[in-house]
């Protein structure tokens, strides 16, 4: 078990951040450590769906992805490390020290986000969906199939292409597999209670845009945001419903983690627009997030097309800008063609 | 088409009293907000997204080629915590000291009465272990495991869910899709008040059943011993019986 966390840490962790540590400080921001992660993660996500859906449309087996991927994930964090090498990037992981003010408010918002996370862990919820994705991981990792037996039954059937194309059960499988920990508990506690702070990460990202680094505002902001989420039952089909809920599944981490995350990166290309500063490795973390959008959901292609092609859109007539339609063109070519896929075999 | 549009709108929007919020939101941002860059994606990326969605040419393409039920996920893209939470500090801005922490309290009150707890959802319980199913599930998914090789088991209806996610080498005659199609015969039968095995046998031997579980205290029409179905474990409320007809050795 303890070797399992291990494995997980390095796996969830260490390696995100890894891969992410060349887009710090690009485009002379310092960006803050959360931001490192999650480009490094999205990287990775879509390396990932890169990798797994030929093997997958092949009815490969899942030992085979996760050499694949591991040469990828060695490959992208050996490339980390020599930009950051070459454009004398600092390795050490710094976390940016705001001064000690408005405590009381800051403490609020880490319980009520420990909160969440806690109860993410100990409460169990009679979830329909969860018979068919966390019963992919579970049979995938122990039988190395992939969309090969039916996750109700287990009666073997021919490929399902439909759920093949948005593999993220299978690199809950991989995570599994790689460190004992059964994929029910990956799927209902271990990401969960990553997957959590990771959605109110990417707030506090663009709070921290939004109110330039003003920790009263921003510490409101993220309050806010926290009751939006904590009662966001009146209805089930709510986001901030499926964050709580559905933490783990594809959907909810399209809808919780890659939409506000593409929104982000908009709100920094409009900076980039205003102030005229390269852009050119915020688009590859776009193209990046475009792809892992398509790792979590078949849906996440048009969803994610549907985001940047209206936000790029916007922002290229009102700064006129035309230039950058080209950039939004091509990073929402390969979720169109997954569209297409997935409209070929669905 | 459009009566489904609208209605999934209204399932989405519940009591309907946050997407006001949200709208009332976008409202005092177009008046008050003066950064271009905010305005397009806090006001005009929202104000585009709900056009899109009750286009009638983009609905009609969705429900097509997608499906109608899950045309909701386009509300998705509504960033509707991101424009509550800054129009809420904007308004906050404009007070300072004790009034500016009475509006902040008041605007909280106002977000969780307008909603509704996540946690209060009655599908919710205590996690009987890691794995967030049933205790009775992990019990008799690891009695009846057979080491090498997969088993056949009909489980009653409220453990269907949690079987597969617990144990892959447990499979079942008919699992959650079993509501939708043919195999639901034999899932009601099992879900029936009174057990009729005569009945189930056909089913019992169409599928391979090596195992069949049931409540313990369900009414059983005909003697299990003259199906050669022998108890096999008791526990946690049920009874399993096993197949003697099947072998589990190769």
């Amino acid at each position: 078990m303890i070797l399992g966390i291990l494995v997980l840490f390095g796996f969830l962790i260490v390696l995100p951040l890894a891969v992410g540590m060349c887009f710090r400080g690009t485009e002379n921001v310092n960006h803050s450590m959360i931001y490192v992660w999650i480009c490094g993660q999205m990287i990775l996500w879509a390396g990932f769906l890169t990798i797994s859906i030929p093997f997958i449309l092949k009815g490969r087996d899942l030992k085979e992805v996760i050499v694949a991927y591991g040469g990828f994930c060695a490959l992208a964090a050996l490339t980390s490390l020599g930009v950051c090498l070459k454009n004398k990037i600092s390795l050490r992981p710094g976390f940016q020290k705001g001064k000690q003010e408005h405590v009381l408010l800051w403490l609020i918002v880490i319980a009520l986000l420990v909160l969440q996370m806690v109860l993410a862990a100990t409460l169990a919820y009679e979830e329909g969906d969860d018979a068919f994705y966390v019963a992919v991981s579970t049979l995938t990792k122990e039988s190395g199939k992939m969309y090969q037996v039916l996750p109700y039954t287990g009666q073997t059937t021919g490929l399902d292409a439909r759920h093949g194309l948005a593999p993220l059960p299978i690199w809950i499988a991989m995570l599994s597999r790689l460190s004992g920990i059964h994929a029910a508990i990956m799927n209902q506690i271990i990401l969960p209670v990553l997957f959590i702070p990771v959605a109110y990460g990417i707030m506090y990202l663009i709070g921290n845009h939004l109110f330039e680094g003003d920790r009263k505002k921003l510490g409101i902001f993220l309050l806010v945001e926290e009751f939006v989420v904590l009662f966001g039952g009146q209805s089930l089909y709510t986001s901030e419903n499926f964050l709580l809920v559905r933490t783990a599944q594809g959907k909810a981490v399209l809808a919780c983690i890659i939409i506000p995350f593409l929104l982000y990166l908009l709100f920094a290309l409009a900076d980039r627009c205003k102030t005229g500063k390269s852009t050119r490795f915020l688009w590859l973390i776009v193209a990046a997030t475009m792809m892992a959008g398509c790792l979590c959901s078949t849906q996440g292609a048009l969803l994610d097309c549907i985001l940047l092609g209206l936000g790029g859109a916007l922002l290229a007539f009102q700064y006129r800008r035309y230039r950058l339609l080209v950039p939004t063109v091509i990073c929402c070519v390969i979720p169109t063609g997954m569209a297409v896929l997935y409209l070929i075999l669905g | 088409m459009w009566t489904d549009v609208y209605g999934i709108f209204q399932k989405y929007m519940g009591t309907g009293i946050v997407v006001i919020l949200f709208l009332a939101a976008i409202v005092y941002l177009f008046l008050t907000e003066k950064r271009k860059e905010r305005r397009i994606l806090l006001i005009y990326l929202p104000v585009l997204t709900l056009l899109l969605y009750f286009n009638p040419l983009f609905a009609a393409f969705f429900c097509k080629v997608v499906d109608t039920e899950i045309y909701f996920r386009i509300c998705w893209l509504l960033p509707v915590g991101v424009v509550l939470g800054y129009s809420a500090v904007q308004i906050a801005e404009r007070f300072e000291g004790k009034k500016q922490a009475c509006l902040i309290a008041g605007m909280l009150c106002l977000i969780a009465i307008s909603g509704k707890l996540v946690y209060t959802n009655p599908l919710y319980s205590k996690a009987q272990n890691p794995y967030h199913v049933p205790d009775s599930v992990v019990h008799i998914c690891d009695a009846i495991k057979c080491e090498g090789r997969e088993v056949m088991a009909a489980f009653p209806r409220e453990m269907v869910l949690y079987v597969r996610q617990y144990s892959p080498y447990v499979c079942m005659p008919y699992g959650r899709d079993a509501y939708e199609t043919e195999f639901n015969h034999f899932e009601k039968l099992m879900d029936a008040d009174v057990i009729d095995l005569e009945t189930m046998w056909e089913r019992i031997e169409l599928f391979g059943v090596h195992y069949i579980i049931l409540d313990e205290k369900k009414e059983i029409l005909g003697d299990p011993q003259d199906f050669n179905l022998v108890e096999f474990d008791r526990m946690d409320g049920y009874v399993i019986y096993y197949n003697n007809n099947l072998s589990l050795t190769y």
